[in-house]
Parts: C-alpha cells; sequence; structure tokens
C-alpha cells in the first residue's frame, strides 16, 4: 500500500503494510482456488469508518473448506489473513461461496488521532451498506471508502489479477502506473465518499471500469489530474480509453493489452 | 513508488547471491523460480538470496522459499536468506518459515560465519 494513501488517511506504515497484505491474500485465495484456477466473478468491499478499517471479500465459488482440503497454500493465505488482522471471519455464504470479513482497529485509532477524519466519527459503519453503482459489471468488483484507499487496494488486486490475463512481467509494472493514476483521478473525480471498479481478466487483456465521477471531470484527464508524469500519460499507458454516461454520472473505462504477446 | 520486479544473481567463489528487487508475489515468483533454478547448477556452496532490497511478500513468495530450501538440499547446496524489510520478516515470523531458513544480516555475515572453525 502507498505511503502516500497511508498518510493521507493517518493510518501508520505498519497498519498499512497488514491490510496490504490481507488484501493480496484474499484475492490469491480467489484467484487461485474458489474457481479452480478458472475466471469467475467475486467482489472486494474495503472502508475506513469509525469502528475502524473493514475488508469484505465475496465469491461465488466452491466453498473454502473443500477447497484448503486441497491446498496448503491457501491455509497459509488463511492464517496470514487470521494473524495480520484484528478480527477475521470466513463464512460459507449459505448460496456458495465464501465470504471473508477482516477488521482492522487501529485504522479507528490512527484516524480518531490524526484529526484527519474526526467529522467522519459519528458516522454508522458503511461498509455493508456501499452498493455497486448501476452499470459496473465485472470479474471483480471493488468499491472503497473513502477515495483516498483506491489505488494501493486497486494496484493489489490488479498485481494478483495479471497473470490471469497471461501478462508479462514488464506490463505487469505498468499495472501499478494504471491503477495509481485511477486512484489519483477517482480522489478528485469522484461523485460521492465511495468509489468502485471492475475489473475483467481476459487473455492478454485486463480492463478497469471507474465509477461514480462527476459529470465532467473527464475533460481533466490528463497527466496532471492523475499523477503521472508527462510525457506518461493514462491514454498512453493503455490501449483504449472511454468515458461514457451511466445515470447522470460519468463511467471511466480503461483496457490494458500486453503488446508484446500480442505480436 | 513501485520497484519494478528484479533478480540480479552473482558468483563469488563459493557464494552465489540472488538480489531480489521490487514485489515477490504471484506475478514475480515464477521469474525468481526459474532463477533459482539456474543458480542450483553453479558450481557454488552457497545459495544467498539477498531480500533486503524486497518491498513486498505475500504467500506465494513464502511458499517459493520454502520450496527453494528443499531444492537446495536435493542438488546439494545450502540456503540461506538476508533479513528483508519489515513486512517480509513479519510475514516470514508469523509463519514460522523464519526457523526454516538460515536468516543473515548481510552477505558478509554468511561469508565469516562460513570461515568460522565451526561453521555456520
Amino acid at each position: 500500500m502507498s505511503s502516500a494513501a497511508g498518510e493521507a488517511l493517518g493510518l501508520d506504515p505498519e497498519l498499512m503494510s497488514h491490510i496490504n497484505t490481507a488484501v493480496s491474500e484474499a484475492c490469491n485465495n480467489v484467484i487461485q482456488h474458489a474457481y479452480s484456477g478458472e475466471p469467475g466473478p467475486f467482489s472486494v468491499d474495503l472502508a475506513a469508518m469509525a469502528a475502524g478499517l473493514e475488508v469484505q471479500v465475496r465469491d461465488y465459488g466452491r466453498g473454502i473448506r473443500e477447497a484448503a482440503a486441497d491446498h496448503d497454500g491457501l491455509k497459509v493465505g488463511l492464517a496470514l489473513m487470521s494473524a495480520v488482522a484484528d478480527r477475521a471471519e470466513f463464512i460459507r455464504a449459505p448460496d456458495g461461496g465464501t465470504e471473508v470479513r477482516l477488521c482492522f482497529r487501529g485504522a479507528a485509532e490512527a484516524r480518531t488521532t490524526s484529526g484527519q477524519a474526526s467529522s467522519e466519527a459519528d458516522d454508522p459503519p458503511q461498509v455493508w451498506q456501499v452498493r455497486v453503482p448501476t452499470g459496473l459489471s465485472g470479474d471483480i468488483v471493488l468499491t472503497v471508502s473513502p477515495v483516498e484507499l483506491l489505488a494501493p487496494v486497486l494496484g493489489r488486486i490488479g498485481r494478483a489479477l495479471a497473470p490471469s490475463a497471461g501478462f508479462s512481467l514488464d506490463r505487469c509494472a505498468d499495472v501499478y502506473l494504471v491503477t495509481d493514476a485511477l486512484g489519483a483521478y477517482a480522489e478528485q473525480a469522484a461523485e460521492s465518499a465511495s468509489i468502485s471498479v471492475a475489473l475483467e481478466a481476459r487473455d492478454q487483456l485486463l480492463e478497469f471500469a471507474v465509477s461514480p465521477l462527476r459529470a465532467g471531470t473527464s475533460r481533466r484527464l490528463d497527466a496532471g489530474a492523475t499523477g503521472l508524469r508527462r510525457p506518461e500519460s493514462l491514454a498512453s499507458l493503455t490501449d483504449e480509453l472511454t468515458v461514457s454516461d451511466s445515470g447522470g454520472h460519468e463511467l471511466l473505462r480503461v483496457a490494458m493489452r500486453d503488446r508484446r504477446r500480442s505480436h | 513508488m513501485h520497484n519494478e520486479f528484479r533478480v540480479e544473481t552473482q558468483t563469488t567463489g563459493r557464494l552465489t547471491t540472488l538480489t531480489v528487487t521490487g514485489e515477490l508475489d504471484l506475478v514475480s515468483s515464477p521469474v525468481l523460480e526459474r532463477e533459482l533454478e539456474k543458480a542450483y547448477s553453479l558450481d557454488a556452496d552457497w545459495i544467498l538470496l539477498d531480500l533486503r532490497r524486497l518491498a513486498f511478500m505475500d504467500s506465494t513468495g513464502l511458499h517459493l522459499l520454502v520450496k527453494a530450501q528443499q531444492r537446495a538440499e536435493e542438488a546439494g547446496r545450502r540456503l540461506a536468506v538476508t533479513r528483508g524489510g519489515e513486512q517480509v520478516q513479519r510475514l516470514l515470523d508469523l509463519t514460522g518459515v523464519a526457523d526454516l531458513v538460515r536468516i543473515v544480516e548481510s552477505p558478509k555475515q554468511l561469508l565469516e560465519a562460513d570461515r568460522a572453525p565451526d561453521g555456520p
């Protein structure tokens, strides 16, 4: 997780490192085990609030108990999540699949003492109430609140997903540049306190759809708004970039291909 | 800022050092695994994984370390790692992998210990 995002939220480096580890393991588990190595849908919700920072990862594949029986690697991942989170729950969902809930208490202390989130300190927990905006669908739908959490979390998820798309190591390095850029842009353009990203991984193709963004903000989608250093820009790092209207707000969609492998 | 993943291999006398930079995860583990396979065939007693520049490791990296320890033994080599950054070291400690592999502070420390009369 980037130190910039952590500083903005008043999270200490150790806590950020724990969140980074937990998100990474949760996504690895789904990508490697929930669907027996095949693509399948899952969602990640992450929110910092008064009670702490909560992460929920939900898949619709085979249950965690069945998968753990076959894979020692999965057991290590589960143990790591349990070790770094203050509370970890692994729930077999009634309609199939697994729900992982992780809570980090240190986040609340950090945010309260930093004073940066004091206005939100009395807000009711919102993580389970976050709803995906209309128009977003994909293998993975990530929702974060506040928006500052997007860049670091999306970076780890993109990185976990890139091998499924068959990306080379070189192109994987660009994934971080793109997810950081999307995060920086979302901080300026998000319509509300939460933001969602749908991700798709296909053969040498990685797609991100970000929403809801304020109408008209795509005009500022240049290097300055994404934090990239010229001559790099979101357009130069990606292969497709479109902005569309989605129920009164903007939806930004970018697609990355692995150029080296596409020839 | 995210460092790109890199592995640099250097052999000096009885020691082959693989210096790992960036993040060791699902994406990069196969690259390190390939470099390790090459290292087993080199004529060095010790293989040292230098993790001091490693920014992040997940359970994929842990699995690789445990496997590397077994492969090194099979190849008649000895494996050691340098102490990594906080996140890396915490992962090794939490999972007990720190007890399975030999951890040194630096390549120099490994060589000095190896030269000592009672060995490392």
